[in-house]
């Protein structure tokens, strides 16, 4: 038996490391020990401080666009002219419970023109006019399959690996392993409109400490972040006088409680609370942008106005630090089989609900690209599109599409990623991933390299067990990285 | 053998000559065993045998003790390619030319070498047999070698340590503090102020500060006798109630406790809340621990569920919401059918897993795919612990809460009863028989068809309510004979001819809501016969046919058709139907067919023979029948089914519990049957698993069968409900897994009481998990939780009377250097507040607390209720314990972060609900005019920290209020001013943080 206390002297150490923080930071606050320098800064214990990564990163932020209710992949990138020539035929293999109601395994063609874009040649559907002028910039990945072909279940693997609620989301391990650029805005944001189905345990933090949860919030709303706005009847020199005694108190109770790093900590993030009254509405501020840039991102279109300017924000979010950005695009309309909760869910007709969400997604998406681009911002950023799982090649009704579990197409773009890359392939009908399938844990494992991180490594122990993003799988997909 | 011959060979022999290798001749042999074979058991099988896979010591998947482990290889591939040395791993391992360098401590000798890459050149010849380790199925684990773990032992009765200074000891603990204080030359610091101790002790035991009053009396009685005050407190908070209220949170975190399903849609559990208000009343009753947990495990096969008394059924209802424990997991309602199976095993997961680290602090779920990696938890022993819930589901459970009340009710009820049904009983043995002998006997050949009149209707009539609208009887229901001329309320409601009702449609055009409505029409019929009638209603109806009543039925619904069947007795002549249709609200109508299918072709059967041939069971076959139809038995039964409605139902007590066949995930046959799964997969079974403990946690000859045998007393052995087994073994000190559950549990009362536990991990007692800091401490004090029959209260009152408990947190210490983080107890560190604490403290100082307990909780935050009855959704978790790291109830927490964030910070600031609690604060402190802003400070320190203030504080807090009051301008600047330094003093660190 070991015995504890006579390593006792270490337990600090170990702590470091079991948080998973690394090496740098723990020199960092080992430093700060020696020169008794604890007390006065707060950024020693501040889990949220900038992180050393494992590598050098290509990636600094992420932007998500996660097409909830999944949109269908051999109606937008993943073009099958088989399927076309087959369409109303017996679709071989084709298991009716695939989904989540039951299919006519008959073929259904695309009613929606495809063509080639770029020197890449990818081909997508008419659905992007918009989008597909970036082809170039794209890298694809048609073989991704999911476990679930339920959505909350689904959307749960995609944010946290775990079809069961509880573990973290990928924002969340991301925020843990490289902490915050920015200390007067959250380091991972979630934009939604309608709540996605399962609410907000799909962006939850799960057993990680609380620090690293998403601060989710609607833009369309008035107030989107609590407690933002100091009291009416009070104004600015008022609270900071308040602030001014707060400090001065807390400063005495400190002194008389020196070894305590948490209370330095508390006291400092009053100080940052108050900045962040003031940045944080200033980034959700559109109106401050230009016209021409609130119109390229199409918030002048009724379609596309809500989801336009989830997109602008998260622009001026990561131009501000910010480290993990996910949308969940606000449709206003859903018909086919969609609902807010699940827009691109078309059951009942592909082809009038892909149409709807299409319109509110192609240009904010593609005004989203340009202006990263324009400003550079693409050499650090991150960007990936997908939805939860894929949709069947045969038809559920004779208009519609059911959820397809094996199959769907994801794509990245920015950072670190290969233009024009194409990764894997899906049957002749689109129905099932054959080639180099990806799963989830193999974009997870993708996504944290880009960012320095090697997901084998980022772990947290928790009740006995060091869980990571990527259980116990994930292979990084190297022939779409840059 | 040749090349050429081996060729003939295979060619002869067919594929199944390919597996058989040419056999090494007995040199070879003998080359092997004394050249080869004890180098690789010497410098190899440390780190690559079946021995190594059991200690946990396999590396790279390589066995090598045996030929087919060679030969299979590991991670890097086959180690040997038999007869090709330079493509051998093995031997370019051994060479250490390469990265990988083998054996690592050392190279072998070049001789040694040498032998080897002429072995392999020979072929590899191999005297060793047996199957190369199959790693998938988990490397066998040494349940003896991992019986050695501390966790795993038995607790050692070691006396309290001898010290030095004796004078520094309370009670036992403190020498087994202070002897590992000497041992390591450690000075810890003085007792704490009993200001201090005071608050220390509140928000530990209830989680709420003292009032100044409290503190006042609680400080004059120290200064007279500090020990006797300070024992007295300590039962004093032992004995509120919010002492339940303030440990049941910390048990309801381990239980994973929530108030809906979660996943999409997060269907509430309206009764989930019996469960939390079951663990609060444990913990105020001071229940036995191993009580508490056989409860949780097996409470509803230990309960009487058809209670005769109110004790009786309090003691039920508190069985089987205590199986709360078990079901509080998540669940989705939406299902595709091939996700079934697999949701199952997760949430017999989630079971198990919770029950593994809440309970016995180990991680048994990661047994679930393969052997566990880190403690002596085999595969198989993980599904034989999910099998003892195979036949676990949940449901609403009710208990009739005042059966004695029920009984008294229901007697009064049966007398009434009684004559009623002994009416239409003595009618079906006396007159029954009369009627049908008259019927056969003027039974015509041809029974020819009634005429219906068309419907006359009249209405509505409008009552109170819909019960009166049914039971009043209106004008037409008091007549002898009805009058069509007759008209009602003052003329406005006369009889109208509906020619155009047709039959066999449903008639949606009465009107009136809590009304009647009646139809009435006539029937003339040639002969005496019967009629079959189709009926339907909105809503309620009632059928007479010439002044019978033959129908009732007091309903709600939509109108359809074949609602109600009733075969009707028609006399000779004109007949008079009268039908009452009562609307509660919304449309009303009814459906009305008749059909002259009067005899059912089994009765025809029989009325074929004469009367007095019939045996007993044809005569009971016709009168059944018969009686149907004749008017005179259908008013009697109506008469009984009328009543019958007035019959009282327990009033049902509903609970949220685990219940054996209970809802879950439904598959079809195997629903509530565990399979041995490979890697976990629902899709490779391995048979059926039988329940069953952890080896590891058995010392008994007979492994687990020693609680799954219900022994009787004659010695005949049955199997008994594995979730009783379950409750044994975990309870059994002797034999079972008793002394590993008193440490847990002990260690985590020392963790919530001293801000870390003895072992650092609370819910992880395995190997990856701590050692404890105090192990002799540890297993002392689990025997003493054992020794006083598993009562948490005196466990708390033996921590808290201990110096080591009572030590201050300010001073400074030359132990600062040699253990920061205080691992050994020699100050006080200050801990954050848990976010209940927080918010109830708020309440607390703004006196506004409401102390109601128990009951259906609430999900506004603004409540003021403590907030253990806050509703946990788990889509809607309370913004505000959120924020303060309270759990999202998805998985067992034993150990709470306390992270600081800016959010918390807009919170205090910002939140009205703050502001709120600030304004309220400020009216407690300065209740008038003719109080002093100095006694108004004063006042607004002792009740936010227990204490007054120092000079310094008076003179800056009014500094402020000065200041911020010449800002604020106005007429209540100063008061306004005030409110702001009450905020800021809910915003300072002393308020969260407790020394």
């Amino acid at each position: 038996m070991t015995d504890r206390a006579s390593s006792f002297l270490t337990s600090r150490r170990r702590f470091l490391e079991r948080a998973g923080l690394g090496f740098g930071s723990l020199a960092f606050t080992s430093l700060l020990h020696q020169t008794g320098a604890v007390a006065s800064s707060a950024s020693a214990t501040n889990p949220l401080a900038a992180q050393h990564p494992h590598y050098s990163p290509k990636a600094k932020a992420v932007i998500w666009l996660f097409q909830t209710g999944s949109p269908s992949q051999v109606d937008t990138f993943d073009y099958k002219p088989v399927l076309q020539k087959r369409s109303g035929e017996k679709l071989n293999g084709a298991d009716p419970k695939t989904g989540f109601f039951t299919t006519t395994g008959k073929c259904l063609g695309s009613p929606f023109k495809f063509k080639q874009h770029g020197q890449s040649g990818a081909w997508m559907s008419e659905l992007f006019p918009n989008l597909s002028q970036h082809a170039d910039d794209l890298a694809f990945i048609y073989s991704c399959y999911s476990q679930s072909n339920n959505h909350t279940p689904a959307m749960l693997e995609m944010n946290s690996g775990m079809i069961r609620q509880g573990f973290p989301s990928m924002g969340s391990w991301v925020t843990y392993g490289l902490g915050s650029e920015n200390t007067n805005l959250p380091a991972y944001v979630v934009m939604h409109g309608t709540k996605p189905r399962g609410n907000d345990p799909i962006w939850s933090s799960g057993f990680l400490p609380s620090v690293y949860q998403a601060t989710a919030l609607d833009p369309r709303q008035g107030k989107p972040i609590a407690n933002l706005q100091r009291h009416a009847e009070m104004n600015d020199p008022q609270q900071r006088s308040m602030l001014d005694l707060l400090r001065a108190s807390n400063r005495d109770h400190l002194k008389r409680r020196p070894f305590d790093s948490d209370l330095a900590a508390r006291l400092e993030s009053f100080e940052l609370a108050y900045r962040m009254q003031t940045a944080a509405p200033e980034v959700f501020d559109v109106s401050q942008e230009p016209k021409h840039i609130q119109e390229m991102y199409g918030l002048n279109r009724p379609d596309s106005k809500d989801y336009g300017r989830q997109c602008l924000i998260a622009r001026r979010l990561i131009e501000r630090g910010v480290r993990f950005v996910q949308v969940f695009p606000a449709i206003p309309k859903t018909p086919g089989g969609g609902v807010g909760d699940v827009p691109w869910d078309g059951h009942n007709d592909i082809n009038v609900n892909h149409r709807a969400c299409a319109s509110t997604v192609d240009q904010p998406t593609a005004a989203l690209l340009s202006d990263l681009k324009s400003r550079g911002l693409i050499e650090d950023t991150l960007v990936i599109y997908g939805g939860e799982f894929g949709r069947t090649s045969d038809s559920q009704g004779g208009k519609g599409r059911d959820h397809n579990p094996h199959a769907y197409t994801t794509w990245m773009t920015g950072a670190g990623v290969k233009g024009g890359a194409q990764y894997g392939a899906t049957d002749e009908f689109g129905y099932k991933s054959v080639e180099d399938r990806v799963s989830v844990h193999d974009i997870h494992a993708t996504v944290l390299h880009l960012l320095g991180l090697e997901h084998t490594r980022l772990t947290y122990r928790f009740n006995g067990r060091d869980f990571r993003l990527t259980d116990v799988a994930g292979n990084m997909i190297s022939e779409v990285l840059a | 053998m040749t090349h050429r011959i081996a060729l003939l060979a295979l060619l002869l022999t067919g594929p199944t000559a390919l597996a058989a290798e040419p056999k090494p001749s007995q040199a070879d042999l003998d080359f092997f065993e004394s050249k080869i074979r004890p180098v690789l058991s010497q410098h190899c099988y440390q780190c690559h045998s079946a021995q190594a896979a059991s200690q946990r010591k396999l590396k790279s998947e390589l066995t090598l003790d045996t030929a087919a482990g060679l030969l299979k290889g590991g991670k890097r591939g086959p180690a040997i390619v038999p007869g090709k040395p330079a493509d051998s791993l093995l031997i370019k391992a051994i060479r250490h030319h390469d990265k990988l360098k083998m054996p690592p401590k050392g190279k072998l000798g070049d001789d040694v070498i040498a032998n080897f890459e002429r072995w392999v050149k020979l072929g590899a010849p191999d005297s060793r047999t047996g199957e190369a380790l199959d790693l998938r199925l988990g490397a066998p684990i040494d349940i003896d070698e991992g019986k050695r773990f501390w966790s795993f032992q038995p607790l050692k009765h070691a006396a309290p340590p001898q010290v030095k200074d004796k004078s520094w000891s309370h009670n036992p603990i403190d020498r087994f503090i202070a002897a590992r204080h000497e041992a390591h030359g450690l000075q810890s610091v003085g007792v704490a102020q009993p200001q201090t101790l005071i608050r220390r002790a509140y928000f530990d035991l209830i989680g709420l500060p003292p009032t100044p009053a409290q503190v006042d009396a609680f400080v004059k009685q120290y200064e007279q006798d500090a020990q006797a005050a300070y024992a007295q407190l300590i039962d004093e908070l032992l004995a509120s109630p919010r002492y339940g209220e303030r440990w049941g949170r910390h048990w309801l975190d381990l239980a994973r406790f929530a108030e809906s399903n979660g996943y999409a849609f997060d269907k509430d559990r309206a009764n989930a809340y019996r469960y939390r208000d079951f663990v609060i009343r444990a913990f105020n009753d001071d229940m036995p621990y191993d009580r508490f947990v056989r409860l949780q495990v097996a409470g509803d096969l230990l309960a009487k569920l058809n209670p005769t008394t109110p004790e009786e059924a309090q003691a039920a209802a508190q069985k089987i919401a205590a199986t709360g424990f078990l079901v509080a997991g998540p669940f989705t309602t939406q299902q595709t059918q091939k996700e079934r199976e697999r949701s199952r095993y997760e949430q017999l997961d989630d079971m198990v897993h919770t029950l593994g680290t809440s309970l016995l602090g180990l991680t048994v779920g990661c047994a679930r795919c393969h052997e566990h990696k880190y403690d002596p938890l085999p595969q198989p022993d993980y599904y034989r612990m999910i099998a003892i819930f195979s036949q676990v589901g949940f449901a609403d459970v009710g208990i009739n809460m005042e059966p004695t009340k029920f009984a008294q009710s229901k007697a009064a009820f049966d007398k009434a009863h009684a004559p009623i049904v002994a009416a239409r009983t003595s009618f079906e043995q006396e007159q029954l028989p009369v009627a049908l002998t008259t019927w056969l006997d003027n039974r015509p050949e041809h029974m020819p068809a009634p005429g219906f009149s068309t419907w006359q209707h009249i209405g509505p009539f409008p009552a109170e309510s819909f019960d009166k609208a049914y039971d009043q009887a209106f004008g037409p229901e008091n007549q002898k004979q009805v009058d069509l001329k007759k008209t009602f309320a003052d003329g406005r409601l006369k009889w109208t001819e509906q020619p155009t009702w047709k039959d066999g449609v449903v008639h949606n055009t009465l009107t009136g809501e809590n009304a009647a409505n009646y139809l009435f029409r006539v029937v003339e019929s040639p002969v005496a016969r019967k009629v079959t009638l189709s009926l339907g209603s909105d809503d309620a109806i009632r059928v007479w046919i010439n002044r019978k009543h033959v129908l009732g039925n007091k309903i709600g619904r939509g109108a359809a058709a074949d609602q109600e069947k009733v075969t009707i007795p028609l006399k000779k002549g004109r007949n008079e139907l009268l039908i009452k249709i009562v609307n509660g609200g919304g449309p009303s109508g009814f459906y009305f067919k008749s059909s002259l299918d009067g005899t059912p072709a089994n009765v025809e059967k029989i009325l074929q023979v004469a009367q007095d041939k019939w045996d007993d069971k044809q005569r009971k076959q016709v009168l059944d029948w018969f009686k149907t139809t004749d008017e005179n038995w259908l008013a009697l039964n109506t008469a009984v089914e009328e009543h019958k409605k007035q019959e009282p139902k327990p009033k049902l007590t509903m609970m949220y519990a685990a219940k054996t066949r209970g809802s879950t995930y439904n598959f079809g046959g195997d629903t509530y049957k565990v399979y041995y799964l490979s890697r976990g997969n629902a899709d490779n079974k391995q048979g059926e698993a039988p329940a069953g403990f952890l080896q590891v946690l058995m010392r008994s000859p007979n492994g687990g069968q020693r609680w799954l045998d219900a022994t009787q007393p004659n010695q005949q052995k049955q199997a008994k409900p594995s979730r009783l087994a379950l409750a044994d073994w975990l309870t059994d000190t002797q034999h079972g897994a008793g002394h590993l559950l008193a440490r847990v549990i002990v260690n985590r009362l020392w963790q919530h009481h001293f801000g870390q536990g003895i072992v650092l991990t609370p819910s992880d007692f395995g190997t990856r998990g701590e050692r404890p800091t105090h192990p002799e401490l540890l297993d002392w004090l689990a025997s003493e939780l054992i020794r006083n029959g598993w009562r948490l209260k005196p466990m708390h009152r033996l921590m808290m009377t201990s110096r080591a408990y009572r030590l201050g947190s300010g001073e400074y210490s030359a132990s600062e250097k040699a253990d920061p983080d205080n691992m050994l107890v020699w100050r006080r560190s200050p801990r954050r507040l848990e976010a209940e604490a927080i918010r109830d403290s708020l309440f607390a100082v703004a006196g506004t607390l409401d102390t109601t307990m128990y009951g259906k909780g609430s999900l506004d935050e603004r409540t003021p209720r403590r907030s253990v009855y806050l509703t946990v959704k788990r889509s809607r978790l309370i913004p505000m314990l959120q924020l303060f790291d309270a759990p999202d109830a998805m998985q067992s927490i034993g150990k709470r972060e306390a992270s600081t964030v800016a959010p918390q910070a807009l919170a205090m600031m910002n939140s009205p609900l703050v502001r709120d609690i600030a304004g309220k604060l400020a009216a407690r402190a300065r209740p008038d005019a003719k109080t002093t802003l100095d006694d108004a400070i004063a006042n607004a320190y002792r009740i936010a920290f227990s204490r007054p203030p120092t000079a310094d504080e008076l003179v800056r807090m009014k500094g402020f209020i000065e200041h911020q009051a010449k800002a604020r301008g106005g007429g209540n600047a100063e008061a306004l001013a005030f409110r702001d330094a009450c905020h800021t003093l809910l915003c300072m660190n002393e308020f969260v943080y407790v020394d």
